[in-house]
């Protein structure tokens, strides 16, 4: 945060002329952009088999349920505006929900506490969720479950003016 | 940090904070640093009690509000604890577990205002939020206390929001006494408590509500600011959708004084320090919200003459600005500087008390708030 100071003369036609304006480091990507720039594991070998991005309404129906724990390992990514709170990089987290994962990255990172969610527990207007290329957000949501899954996508959604 | 003798602009944009700083002339001006860039920031206010501390509302589109802390007038920023965070795992809100008032079940939409306690109180804050909402912090924004007499008030049922949210977005504290408050909530009015926030009584007796079959109720008056007049701590001087008011007696009844100027709504009003019985509007036409009369101008009101005085030449700024409700402020300096940010990025500013007037060549994102972190005491 932060940049460079300008100063500026009390005259505004020269002033205008003279400026040197701070960074403004106000950067709007799309939700593909991110994906492909911030992917850093291979897909899961299913993956071919659906279309990235998936279906807004499509849901996710997996056995285990929204409790305990599948035992595998998940690739956490999170978009870069979400590392100002966060991990850097990827991350790897063992969760059976969609809950699951955010309480232990959350736990982790505390700063990410009501950013994703809100404090009652919801999704966040503009936050998507992605589990293995599939858009739950607005589907199963928070209580998704992740038994089987590998790679989970948070970003932010293509929003703003 | 050590206290230096420039005034500071603190500017909260719906795309950052600036910090604009200047001399005690108040002539020249350099813009910078910025920060939270992007995000919205409704409110940024500095800490006389400890000087180069500075305080930000910010409320991301994407990741909800936050309070952000500077120590150095704002070249660096940190994030603080924001109110209403759960302790538990269960992720309950702080308050409200009846389920059966007025939209305190969702979450914090938006964080309006944060005020700095008395000098005697000096690691209390006070924030004000939507929907409707006011914490109490007693160790400087590390944590936060819900003020329940307002937050769980009986009434709640009977909030509405208005055009801008369900806003708290005015907290005044007696300089004579930290226990006596007066907040302004958005389509709910005034409010004052004598015991530090444990009991609240409405206080908008006289106050008009246009826009209500009942002309004069108990509470549901759009507050839009108010401000305390310096010299007299029971003065207020107070920008409702239904006109300009002043009250001489700690808010127990309104005055309109608006009526003069014909269209008296507005969103704005700031009273200077050096000029007791003195208070500056930015009156807008009520329907178009921008100043409507071609220019831009303000409006200073003279309490003890009871007179009205337009402060620039229709000539000076052409052009219909909007000024949202903290857009307006002035410094502790003598004569006062007066400063006024526009929905549309412009920021004016008079060093003299009105007597001239400059445009600070800069073209800001459009401004929700100014306010002033003052040279030392001279």
């Amino acid at each position: 945060m932060g940049s460079e100071a300008l100063r500026i003369t009390p005259l505004p036609q020269k002033a205008l002329s003279t400026i040197q304006r701070p960074k403004l480091a106000i950067r709007i990507r799309s939700r593909v952009d991110l994906q492909i720039q911030e992917r850093t594991v291979p897909p899961p070998p299913n993956s071919g088999d659906r279309p990235r991005g998936g279906s807004r309404t499509a849901g996710r129906k997996r056995a285990g349920g929204a409790s305990g724990s599948s035992g595998g390992t998940l690739e956490v990514h999170l978009d870069s505006w979400l590392r100002e709170f966060g991990p850097r990089g990827s991350e790897q987290l063992q969760a059976g929900s969609v809950a699951e994962l955010l309480d232990a990255l959350e736990g982790k990172y505390p700063r990410l506490r009501f950013k994703i969610r809100d404090e009652t527990g919801s999704l966040r207007r503009y936050v998507r969720i992605f589990v293995d290329g599939e858009d739950v957000s607005a589907t199963t949501g928070v209580a998704t479950p992740l038994e089987g899954a590998h790679s989970i996508d948070i970003l932010h959604s293509i929003a703003g003016g | 940090m050590k206290r230096d003798n420039k005034v500071r602009v603190l500017v909260g944009t719906r795309k950052g904070a600036y910090v604009v700083e200047g001399t005690a002339q108040r002539r020249k001006w350099t813009v910078g640093p910025v920060a939270h860039e992007g995000n919205e920031v409704y409110h940024v206010v500095a800490d006389p009690r400890h000087p180069g501390d500075l305080y930000a509302a910010v409320n991301s589109g994407f990741w909800g509000p936050m309070v952000y802390r500077s120590r150095n007038f704002g070249k660096k920023w940190e994030e603080i604890p924001a109110p209403l965070m759960a302790t538990s795992k269960s992720r309950t809100p702080a308050f409200d577990e009846q389920g059966n008032q007025n939209d305190v079940k969702r979450p914090i939409a938006n964080i309006w205002h944060i005020e700095p306690g008395l000098a005697s109180e000096p690691d209390v804050l006070y924030l004000g939020a939507d929907p409707h909402l006011i914490f109490r912090s007693s160790d400087l924004g590390s944590s936060w206390e819900p003020i329940d007499a307002i937050n769980n008030h009986p009434d709640r049922k009977n909030w509405g929001p208005g055009a801008g949210g369900a806003c708290l977005h005015t907290i005044l504290i007696d300089p004579r006494n930290a226990e006596r408050l007066y907040i302004g909530m958005s389509a709910v009015g005034t409010f004052r408590t004598e015991d530090g926030g444990g009991h609240w009584a409405p206080k908008n007796k006289g106050v008009e509500t246009p826009f209500l079959p009942e002309k004069f109720p108990e509470t549901g008056q759009c507050v839009h600011h108010v401000a305390a007049d310096s010299a007299d701590p029971d003065t207020f001087y107070r920008q409702d959708h239904g006109g300009m008011y002043v009250s001489h007696n700690r808010m127990d009844s309104w005055t309109r004084i608006g009526k003069p100027l014909g269209d008296d709504f507005g969103f704005c009003v700031a009273s200077p320090t050096s000029s007791p019985g003195r208070a500056y509007f930015v009156r807008l036409h009520g329907q178009a919200r921008t100043t409507g009369e071609g220019h831009f101008q303000v409006y200073e009101w003279n309490d003890q003459r009871r007179a009205w005085r337009k402060l620039l030449s229709p000539k000076a700024f052409p052009g219909d600005y909007g000024v949202h409700r903290e857009g307006i402020a002035t410094d502790t300096l003598d004569p006062a500087g007066i400063y006024v940010g526009t929905t549309t990025g412009q920021l004016f500013v008079s060093p003299d008390a009105g007597k001239s007037w400059q445009l600070i060549p800069y073209g800001f994102p459009g401004i929700h708030s100014v306010s002033i972190a003052n040279p030392a005491a001279t």
